[in-house]
């Protein structure tokens, strides 16, 4: 059979349609280009995150929430105790495996149908005819009960084998520490959280009530304030009423509007005066949101236009009685809590701040498992009212700020330089940490638009540091071990990353929850996508055995060799010897290389990238080991970035415990998310190239990216996949000179030659070459 | 043993006019064999099978049937069938190695994926493929 002889004519050959084809989204196209140049500038640039145009940026009022909870009262929370954190790593381990018992008891009440369905379709005597129709359902209910006895075996065996790890005993410790203690710790921890905010709460009142007691400027403000808020309302009235006679002189149409050409003057006058009713009703809704951060007590009044023209002690009195009730609605509802009569969960975002609180916001299994627990109960209604009026204060200040009211205020300003008043009364007097304005910083905001699946990194941040520049700082040096982290599901390089960022305390507090983070993404089994290049690896010696690779036992020894690649801690080394090869690129990316390479669900395992890893891992690496490095930081660069914006992960993580059609469809997209990648990586790859070419020969060979790949003899990727110009390199209509220029002779002094080890008069391909394999 | 929905979604695959979506279920059948002898009769028509396609990433071009021979082996091995003694086929071959191939055999090949199957036809079809044992 000759190529392509099953194929049908016009159908396409490769793959990239086939998901699109099954109704999954296609990946997007025109990524923007990773930007490089030469040498170290190429390898870190092209690790960098790119940006998307900044107009669309904006968080979510959920996402300011969170900011401001985990910025104001859940930092002042009281660590997790040993035990609770203890507890609660293992309800989080045991989520998993909790789940997996459901699916066996759901496998078991389906074998039982299934066994009913078989008794019922058996004949009292003899055997049904198969091609009957009674036989026909009978073979398919046989071979439906052979199947889902398979399933259940596989379930009963990870069920029993999955308790050891845990530290469990039995299957009824496991539900009863994710059915019945976790929730129990969770509803205290919410209890905690909620006395916090009392407090909190409590003391902003007692501030608010000391605050106009006599003598103090801000009586003045709050006059003005509440003057203000009056004239606007009045001014507000008189355009209404200026509306209505206005309308009281036009002639009604029913059911249509006039033509222009056919308008009154008085039509003219609605239209006008509807439109600054619209303006001014706006301008008063901004000024309230702001007043009411910078006042919290005006929103505690009947009517805020008392206290307009009240005197001192008028005002003082005022005041003092909402503030004082709010104290006492407090101090009732602490005691509520305490007791146990004010179920927490009854309380509007108690139950969200807990979950962002404990980090387990990806866990379905214990959040089902929460929810459930909570249904059992229900809620006071007397008790809830008096909570919320306990809670009032700040849930008025947050609900303004997350929902964007005070950000309007700042007229795009960026905050975290100057902030508004509004801002530093919030940061006063809600929060007493200059960390509010993060929940309305814009750069905080693009990071929530160009890497939503880092936002976990910034809420963490918040947690621990005040200042929004702090927090981007930190943000900032971290983001790279976050995207390993998400790589490689290992802590290692983050923490190390979080204890060179932060204080001590503070980065434990940091690494315990990424932690938490990482335990709730997908199990990764790892693996490989088969073996590439088993000619090669057939030429050469197993490292394990010392003997030629066997041909009956080839895919067992390749594994092996690919656990023992895993399990060697080379990490170090090979970022040493990169930085010898004069490249400077972070340790997180080089681990997440790694794994992407040896342990990931698309990537085959490829005798060329082994060899070079382990000269590198040797301190043996040359300049191609270098350079495949560049390739491979770019590719993995570029596929985190559309991991960001479509959520495929390239790493295939949860691929074991996929379905195979499911398999199938993640292979189909890694294959196109593989190509995007992989093109922008072959231009970072002979960029750096290049560069090198240049450095070594001191400045006296320079070439385009172009030139290095068509004069690269030992790798032809670049010419069949690297786009020049919107084009493939050898469909190029420069190809041909960039062929005649790598063939030409270049003059290199004799003491270059010697150190490339070249002989008289060679070609750019020749040069090209002997960088290759050089040491530097 | 696969559900009926589940066989007829991977005979769809193993029966698309798409070679590589043949050979990605073929290569999910290899790494987690059915065990369903109802895929045995496409997955033997298969190992005839020789368009030229990307086997694996990174990008390595052979045929179709040597993704299927891996495939047939390790469904018969979960069947408890005896394998099949393992056949000679042309051996997948990396880009570079295909293009310096066909560099030496003087071949002018076309970009892309697609000049790469089509120079591994030319080559095949040359002879100046090696073989090697689908069994490695």
């Amino acid at each position: 059979m000759g190529a392509g002889t099953t194929r049908e004519p016009g159908r396409p050959k490769h793959g990239p349609a086939t998901s699109v084809a099954r109704g999954k989204p296609a990946a997007p196209h025109g990524i923007a280009q990773l930007q490089t140049t030469a040498g170290n500038a190429a390898v870190t640039s092209l690790i960098q995150r790119q940006q998307v145009p900044q107009a669309e940026a904006a968080l979510t009022p959920d996402q300011r929430k969170q900011l401001l909870a985990a910025a104001t009262t859940l930092r002042r929370v009281p660590a997790l105790s040993a035990a609770d954190d203890a507890l609660l790593g293992k309800a989080m381990g045991g989520a998993p495996l909790y789940d997996k018992i459901g699916e066996r008891d759901r496998k078991r009440a389906q074998l039982a149908e299934l066994n009913r369905q078989r008794m019922t379709l058996t004949p009292v005597a003899g055997v049904p005819d198969p091609q009957s129709d009674e036989g026909r359902r009978l073979a398919r209910v046989i071979t439906d009960i052979a199947t889902a006895e398979g399933e259940l075996r596989a379930l009963d065996t990870e069920v029993r084998e999955g308790l050891r790890p845990l530290g469990l005993t039995s299957e009824a410790q496991l539900v009863d520490l994710v059915t019945v203690q976790f929730p129990r710790r969770f509803l205290e921890r919410g209890k905690q959280i909620i006395l916090t905010e009392l407090q909190q709460n409590r003391e902003l009142a007692e501030r608010e009530r000391d605050r106009y007691a006599g003598g103090q400027p801000d009586q003045n403000a709050l006059r003005a304030a509440a003057r203000d808020l009056r004239t606007r309302r009045d001014e507000l009235a008189g355009l209404e009423q200026q509306l209505q006679q206005a309308r009281s002189g036009t002639e009604a149409l029913p059911g249509g509007v006039r033509e222009p050409a056919q308008m009154t003057s008085s039509d003219h006058d609605v239209q006008r005066i509807g439109r600054v009713i619209g303006e001014r009703s706006a301008d008063l809704s901004r000024q309230r949101d702001q007043y009411r951060v910078r006042f919290p007590i005006l929103d505690q009044l009947p009517d805020p236009a008392v206290v307009a023209d009240a005197d001192d002690a008028r005002l003082a009195q005022l005041t003092s009685g909402p503030a004082g009730q709010v104290i006492a609605d407090i101090d009732t509802t602490k005691r509520n809590v305490e007791s146990g009569r004010l179920k927490v969960w009854n309380l509007r975002d108690a139950v969200d701040m807990t979950v962002l609180d404990l980090g387990i916001g990806g866990n379905d299994v214990l959040m089902r498992s929460v929810r459930e627990h909570i249904e059992q109960e229900r809620g006071e209604e007397t008790l809830v009212r008096i909570a919320t009026s306990a809670l009032a204060l700040t849930a008025a200040i947050i609900a303004t700020v997350a929902s964007g009211g005070v950000a309007l205020l700042a007229g795009g300003l960026a905050l975290a330089a100057g902030a508004t008043q509004a801002v530093q009364s919030y940061q006063t007097y809600a929060a007493e940490v200059a960390a509010g304005n993060i929940a309305l910083d814009p750069r905080v905001a693009d990071i929530s638009l160009n890497e939503p699946d880092l936002f976990w990194l910034v809420v963490d941040i918040v947690f621990v540091v005040a200042d929004a520049a702090q927090v981007l700082r930190i943000f900032s040096e971290m983001r790279l071990v976050a995207h390993a982290l998400r790589d490689t599901g290992d802590l290692g390089e983050f923490a190390r990353a979080a204890r060179a960022a932060l204080p001590a305390a503070a980065a434990d507090k940091v690494i315990a929850r990424a932690a938490r983070y990482a335990s709730s993404l997908p199990a990764r089994g790892g693996g490989r996508a088969g073996i590439a290049e088993s000619l090669e690896w057939l030429t050469v010696t197993n490292p394990l055995t010392g003997r030629p690779f066997s041909q009956a036992r080839f895919a067992q020894e390749i594994e092996a060799v690919r656990r023992a690649l895993l399990a060697t801690e080379d990490i170090g080394r090979v970022h040493a010897e990169l930085r010898r090869l004069g490249i400077t690129i972070d340790r997180a990316t080089v681990a997440s290389i790694k794994r992407y390479n040896f342990d990931s669900a698309g990537i085959a395992m490829s005798y060329r990238n082994y060899v070079a890893w382990r000269r590198l891992a040797s301190g043996q690496g040359q300049v191609r080991d270098a350079q495949y490095i560049v390739h491979e930081a770019a590719e993995v660069g570029h596929l985190r970035t559309n991991r960001s914006r479509t959520g495929f992960d390239h790493m295939g993580a949860g691929f074991e415990n996929m379905s195979r059609g499911e398999q199938a469809r993640w292979t189909a997209d890694f294959d196109r998310a593989y190509m995007a990648a992989h093109r922008q990586a072959l231009e970072a790859e002979y960029d750096f190239l290049a560069a090198t070419v240049s450095r070594m020969t001191n400045g006296r060979v320079r070439m385009s990216r172009s030139l290095a790949a068509v004069a690269d003899r030992a790798r032809s990727e670049a010419r069949d996949l690297m786009m020049i110009d919107g084009v493939v390199l050898k469909e190029h209509r420069d190809f041909a000179r960039w062929e005649r220029e790598a063939a030409a002779t270049v003059e290199l002094g004799t003491a270059l030659r010697e150190r490339l080890r070249l002989g008289p008069n060679p070609t750019i391909s020749d040069l090209v070459g002997a960088v290759r394999t050089a040491r530097q | 043993m696969l559900t009926d929905d589940e066989l007829r979604e991977t005979l769809d695959d193993l029966a698309s006019a798409d070679a590589r979506t043949r050979v990605i279920m073929l290569g999910v059948l290899a790494r987690n064999p059915a065990g369903d002898p109802r895929l045995l009769p496409r997955l033997t028509e298969l190992t005839t099978d020789e368009t030229p396609v990307v086997l694996a990433i990174p990008y390595e071009i052979g045929e179709v049937r040597w993704a299927a021979a891996r495939a047939l082996a390790a469904e018969r091995a979960v069947q408890d069938l005896p394998p099949h003694a393992p056949a000679e086929l042309p051996s997948p071959l990396s880009a570079d190695r295909l293009a310096r191939l066909a560099q030496e055999a003087g071949l002018t090949t076309a970009a892309g994926l697609e000049g790469l199957q089509r120079a591994y036809a030319d080559l095949r079809d040359r002879g100046l493929v090696p073989f090697q044992s689908s069994g490695s």
